[in-house]
């Protein structure tokens, strides 16, 4: 029972985490198709902005913590204006170059790892947990306030956006853009504003998600990457497009990893869970291709 | 007029005369031809925080013979490059420096792994270079011929704490670790020397570097019932470890072995897993801590002193070591002169030398090609997450007893 219980949890703390990542990710690919490879640096400078704040600010916490995000949504803004802005302006009616854009938004990631080498250098940083970091036992098995900090806010998030894509007039606007610009467009919606407005958003989750992971991973200028890849899995097994889909395939992604690592196959149970996530992903895929809830915008990216 | 041009040869005849002839006996300084060195550490890149402190260690060394009179009145010029972190780069680097520089020898990079490609050069052109080689038999002693290893292997850690740990009662391990060739060596190395000392290594778990939690990992290994844990792994991966150790309730002592051994690395640590933190290591990481008998701490605590002077920061364990490879090859080129088979030499020779920086006994295990320090010159130390810095908790001098 207790072996069951501290899977269940490290998978909810991992899955957790991958859920933050891919909330993100869908946000900014339900607006405008673009796949945001550089969604783990704003993770990244989110949390690395927030240690550099408490470190040197004689500011109280909530006011460090808006201005991480504040920090976060200008380089997603510029991230915007720069590189994406420019190619979505020139005919919002036409289609997204996927491959352009993946291309580009890895090169910004690039750009952006190398920024964060330069202000904050190679070694990892930490900052506190937001409570205590004495682990909470339940039936043998631990957890950490910080995880139940993370699920809250994904769940409040999870919430919101929900609430703002089903039933707000913006919301739907940039539901609209992802099925059909040129339909968007022509009734009125202002793309390019709609697809700052998901860069914001995603800008602001990915800073949220950056100071709420990094009491426990702490956070290094590379330290979005792998989170990233974790998260787009997670957006994909869950669903593209959809917003509990990315929370459900992160933490699915989680526990799928924390069940797998410890079966046992000798010492490489750890080494596998990198592996079986990806294989069940691929099955899944290939039973459901949109994903667990995906739906029609699952299907473009085939 | 024909008179006085005539006196006026003749003047400055007589000037050129005596110039010429007082030049024989007041001969301007000869300036003696410089010996090159070359300094390749990572400056940039995940390496960088070893290989900052290990530039510095380094040139601290160097640029200390060179203001005491450099190698009998030849002055050392210290040509500095960065590794990048990269094998790759650290190759071009050496190249740059042995073809192009015409160095004599060269000290870095900080870790084994941008040193990878460096060997093949070093026996290709007969230049030696003094590095990290991991641990003893990582290479076969014929393809590291012309490297020297600086710091000390992960090996040296485990046992000196398994003393420990026997010391101290523990009978039963666990190990947990990256999924890597190292991580299988030591599992290896725990079974064979573990055994020697009376203990059993009860379980072992493996995962990859990236990982961001690992308490269900964790949880398998506390039902072994273990008396203590070795954890290897750099970065955040080994402070996660450690505090997910903590974390399910394995309030027991820890070995760590890894990268987290500069303060730098040490920012996640929990003050709960903190205080189960052991490491082996060399006597500069807590020179402070010291006991006063210890022939060793007058001379540390110099080169401590001179390194915060010129830095402003505390030597590390990356710089001493460092510090350590500069004095090394001073100490060559005093004994043989800017000879690279010289050095070569001297250093395949080394027994009992004592390192300055870290008080390291170093004696070359030609087997292997690797010079390897006394276990007994280490200390157990752990890390004080108030104190922000390494405290000593034992000798393990004394645990061997």
């Amino acid at each position: 029972m207790t072996l069951f219980l501290q899977v269940l949890f490290s998978g909810l703390t991992t899955g957790s985490i991958y859920s933050l990542v891919a909330l993100g990710f869908t946000v900014i690919y339900m607006a405008s198709r673009v796949l945001n490879i550089a969604q783990g640096e704003f993770l990244m400078i989110g949390g690395l902005t927030f240690y550099s704040l408490l470190t040197i600010s004689w500011l109280p916490m909530p006011a460090i913590f808006l201005a991480s995000v504040g920090v976060v949504i200008l380089v997603s803004i510029l991230f915007n204006k720069i590189v994406i802005d420019p190619f979505v302006s020139v005919d919002v009616s036409r289609e997204v170059p996927i491959m352009r854009f993946l291309l580009i938004t890895i090169a910004v990631s690039y750009i952006l790892q190398g920024g964060g080498f330069i202000l904050w250098g190679s070694e990892p940083h930490s900052v506190p947990h937001f409570s205590s970091d004495t682990p909470l036992f339940f039936f043998g098995a631990s957890i950490l306030p910080q995880t139940l900090w993370i699920l809250g806010v994904t769940l409040i998030l999870l919430i919101l956006l929900f609430t703002f894509f089903k039933y707000s007039l913006l919301g739907k606007a940039m539901k609209a853009c992802s099925e059909n610009r040129a339909t968007a467009s022509l009734l009125g919606i202002n793309v390019r504003s709609i697809v700052l407005l998901a860069f914001i958003l995603s800008g602001s989750i990915g800073a949220i998600a950056g100071m709420l992971i990094t009491p426990i991973t702490t956070m290094a200028y590379a330290g979005g990457v792998m989170l990233m890849i974790k998260g787009i899995i997670g957006a994909k097994l869950g669903g593209l497009g959809t917003v509990a889909g990315a929370v459900l395939g992160g933490l699915a992604v989680g526990l799928i990893e924390a069940m797998v690592s410890i079966i046992p196959l000798g010492m490489h149970g750890g080494l596998m869970r990198e592996i079986c996530a990806l294989i069940i992903l691929l099955g899944i895929l290939a039973i459901k291709p949109t994903g667990l809830l995906g739906g029609a915008a699952g299907e473009v990216l085939e | 007029m024909k008179t006085t041009r005539k006196r006026l040869f003749w003047v400055m005849g007589v000037v050129v005369t005596i110039t010429l002839v007082l030049s024989v006996f007041i001969s301007a300084p000869v300036y003696a031809e410089a010996i090159k060195i070359g300094v390749l550490f990572s400056t940039t890149g995940p390496f960088a925080g070893f290989g900052k402190p290990g530039q510095r260690g380094a040139l601290l060394a160097l640029e200390q013979a060179n203001a005491a009179g450099g190698i009998k009145g030849q002055p050392l010029e210290i040509i500095v490059y960065d590794a990048e972190s990269n094998a790759d780069q650290a190759s071009r680097q050496t190249k740059k420096l042995i073809v192009r520089d015409k160095v004599t020898a060269i000290i870095g990079p900080e870790s084994w792994r941008p040193a990878a490609l460096m060997h093949a050069l070093a026996i290709e052109h007969k230049v030696p270079i003094f590095t990290d080689l991991a641990s003893p038999g990582t290479y076969p002693a014929e393809q590291v011929s012309w490297t020297f290893e600086i710091q000390g292997g992960a090996d040296t850690n485990l046992l000196g704490t398994l003393y420990y740990f026997k010391s101290i009662g523990v009978k039963r391990l666990v190990f947990f670790g990256t999924a890597d060739p190292l991580g299988e060596k030591l599992i290896k190395d725990i079974n064979t020397e573990a055994s020697k000392l009376g203990m059993t290594l009860v379980g072992v778990q493996l995962a990859p570097q990236t990982s961001t939690d690992v308490t269900a990992q964790m949880a398998v290994l506390k039902e072994k019932n273990p008396n203590a844990l070795v954890v290897l792994g750099g970065g955040p991966f080994g402070n996660i470890a450690m505090n997910n150790a903590f974390q399910v309730g394995m309030n027991i002592p820890v070995n760590y072995i890894g990268a987290n051994i500069i303060p730098a690395y040490l920012e996640g640590l929990g003050s709960g897993a903190a205080k189960n933190q052991r490491s082996a290591v060399h006597k500069a990481v807590a020179y402070y801590d010291l006991d006063e008998t210890d022939p060793a701490k007058p001379t540390i605590t110099a080169v401590a002193n001179a390194y915060r002077a010129k830095y402003g920061e505390e030597i590390n364990w990356a710089s001493a070591c460092a510090y350590d490879g500069g004095r090394m090859i001073v100490e060559a080129l005093k004994a043989v002169g800017p000879d690279p088979q010289g050095i070569k030499k001297y250093c395949d020779n080394l027994k009992n030398w004592e390192a300055p920086g870290t008080g390291r006994h170093m004696t070359m295990l030609p087997e292997y090609h690797y010079i390897q320090h006394d276990i007994r010159d280490l200390i157990i130390v752990r890390w004080d997450v108030g104190e922000k810095r390494f405290r000593k908790v034992a000798n393990v001098r004394d645990a061997l007893k």
